[in-house]
């Protein structure tokens, strides 16, 4: 059986009953094997990647190892012993941006959510509180469509298709959002962060972006929403591409950029500046759902 | 020998405004300095530039994973740096369960470590973080003391581990063989002279008239004083200022003698080594 993820159906080597079924031939595999790297030319690395053209390694220590290529394989080297849940996490978010890169699909850094199939895009980096925004929207009536990626397909419209059904939440996030974290599944043994599940009649596969919102921190209270305009709507999406080094490194700036002019040319962006602290979440999402 | 110049100290002793000095004097042209514009290449902590550097999102690491990264982190960044970086710094120098030291040398290019009357990081370090005096000396006698650590919970910067003030301030000036130490009490009382100095040290030659225009150009009082006609981006939101007073003892305003005492107690020993107390164990300033 195949799994559908990001628009794409994969053949995963474990079972994975989060995700929906598809009887679509795999558009990406994945296996467990031993990982030959000694022939590919790497022109980018960073501490823990190594990318080129068609291929990317990614070495998470005390892990596993990916190794992603041509847009459709991936092998994975995995530590004795490690749990799948630690394993899927990076399949599912770091190897699944970079596979879907040297497809030619813009994956960007945020957490989307929907209402009557358009979606809202909020944009950011780690640690910004996207999901807990995203989680509070979803709380507020909006569908949810992915938490982390953001798959933008090309094409006419920009239109994102589903990623995994779950919203990662921090321990304290969901008890703020008045969920029993306990009682769902952690992301990564010992780690505080928890896979919060979306319904089924709230998960929605795919949606074409209405707005995008650029989420930065601040150290004035209350929430500044801001139009961004010009130019800068391009390096604000450029910025927010998932691990945007990988770009260069598979040269698909041409795609990549194709697809950015689509989605600043049939969406509005705006920067939204607030102090994102946990306690002051509820004031947060008043204020920010009068946005929609 | 690598590219990165740190600058560390514990929170409220100087650091911000001995970086802007360095920028100003970095810069070709002499003129003023805004406070949000002036050439920073962040803190050691930043969570952007981990993950940047890493390739790895750090809010699906833990802290140990994280902390074992970043020594090879600092060392991307020195060796894919074109010129000179000068980062922040507050977290305790510190050697690694593997052995390898939080800020290796391999990245480094020097040290400068800025150390304050404690009695006045106290008061400044309550006011920064809108908590109370006896919470803030808590967290400088906590020798578990650590700064964007919630384990229910991720910050925008990772967690940087800082000890008891003690702690921080023998972690950075016995272990490391780069580190060159100024006292913010000199920067105000001979700031030619400390200045100058500090410069050198670093391998940064400048003219006397040079210094004394950076000197006054980031001067307290002019800093301040941007602060309060147009804000600072570095002002934690649970403070009303980032440049508040920056006034040599100013704790004999603010603290009580039962306060002072639990900072004295405490750590009599490293301030008396840096001068903060006299023979008696009466305090300098």
């Amino acid at each position: 059986m195949n799994y559908l993820l990001y628009g794409l159906s994969w053949s995963l080597p474990f079972l994975s009953p989060d995700l929906p079924e598809t009887k679509e031939l795999p558009a990406i595999t994945v296996a467990f094997g031993v990982l030959d790297e000694k022939d590919i030319n790497w022109t980018h690395t960073g501490v823990c990647y190594k990318a080129t053209r068609g291929a990317y390694l990614l070495c998470v220590p005390g892990v596993a190892k990916y190794l992603a290529t041509n847009g459709d394989t991936i092998i994975i080297e995995a530590e004795a012993n490690i749990p799948q849940e630690d394993i899927v996490i990076f399949l599912y978010n770091l190897v699944a941006g970079a596979i879907l890169l040297q497809r030619g699909i813009l994956p960007l850094q945020a957490s989307v959510v929907a209402k009557k199939g358009k979606a809202s895009v909020l944009l950011g980096g780690s640690g910004m509180g996207k999901s807990i925004v995203a989680a509070g929207l979803m709380q507020q009536g909006f569908d949810f469509v992915t938490d982390t990626i953001c798959a933008v397909h090309p094409g006419d419209e920009p239109i994102i298709k589903a990623g995994y059904p779950y919203l990662m939440l921090w321990h304290g996030e969901m008890k703020m959002l008045g969920y029993e974290p306990n009682q769902c599944k952690k992301a990564r043994r010992h780690l505080e962060k928890y896979c919060l599940p979306v319904p089924d009649e709230r998960f929605c596969t795919e949606a074409i972006i209405e707005n995008l919102y650029l989420f930065e921190n601040s150290n004035e209270s209350g929430l500044y929403v801001t139009p961004i305009i010009g130019q800068a709507k391009f390096t604000a999406i450029l910025i927010s591409v998932y691990h945007n080094p990988l770009i260069n490194a598979f040269g698909v700036q041409k795609e990549l950029y194709r697809s950015i002019i689509t989605l600043i040319n049939k969406s509005s962006i705006e920067k939204v500046r607030s102090s994102m602290r946990l306690d002051k979440t509820h004031d947060f999402l008043n204020s920010f759902s009068k946005q929609f | 020998m690598g590219n990165i110049l740190w600058i560390a100290s514990y929170p409220k002793s100087g650091n911000t405004w001995f970086r802007m000095f360095l920028s100003h004097i970095l810069r070709d042209e002499i003129s003023s300095i805004d406070i949000n514009q002036y050439e920073s290449d962040g803190i050691a902590s930043a969570r952007n530039a981990f993950d940047y550097y890493s390739g790895l999102d750090s809010t699906d690491l833990t802290r140990e994973e994280i902390e074992r990264l970043r020594p090879d982190v600092y060392e991307k960044m020195s060796a894919t740096a074109e010129g000179l970086l000068i980062i922040k710094a507050h977290d305790a120098y510190k050697t690694l369960p593997d052995g390898r030291h939080l800020f290796p040398s391999p990245a480094t290019k020097a040290a400068v470590y800025l150390l304050r009357n404690p009695l006045d990081v106290l008061v400044s370090y309550a006011h920064h973080n809108g908590q109370s005096i006896e919470k803030t000396i808590k967290a400088m006698n906590n020798a578990d003391h650590t700064l964007s650590y919630k384990k229910n919970n991720a910050l925008s910067q990772l967690p940087h581990f800082l000890g008891t003030w003690s702690h921080h301030v023998q972690s950075w000036t016995e272990i490391p063989s780069f580190t060159y130490v100024i006292r913010y009490e000199d920067l105000h009382q001979k700031p030619l002279d400390t200045f100058k100095k500090a410069a050198e040290a670093i391998g940064l030659n400048k003219s006397t008239e040079r210094i004394k225009k950076a000197i006054e150009a980031t001067s307290f009082d002019n800093l301040q004083k941007q602060e309060q006609e147009k804000g600072f981006h570095e002002r934690p939101h649970s403070s009303s200022s980032f440049f508040r007073s920056g006034k040599l003892g100013s704790w004999r305003e603010s603290l009580t003698e039962k306060q002072a005492g639990a900072i004295i107690e405490k750590h009599s020993v490293m301030m008396k080594r840096y001068g903060y107390l006299d023979h008696k164990d009466n305090p300098v300033y």
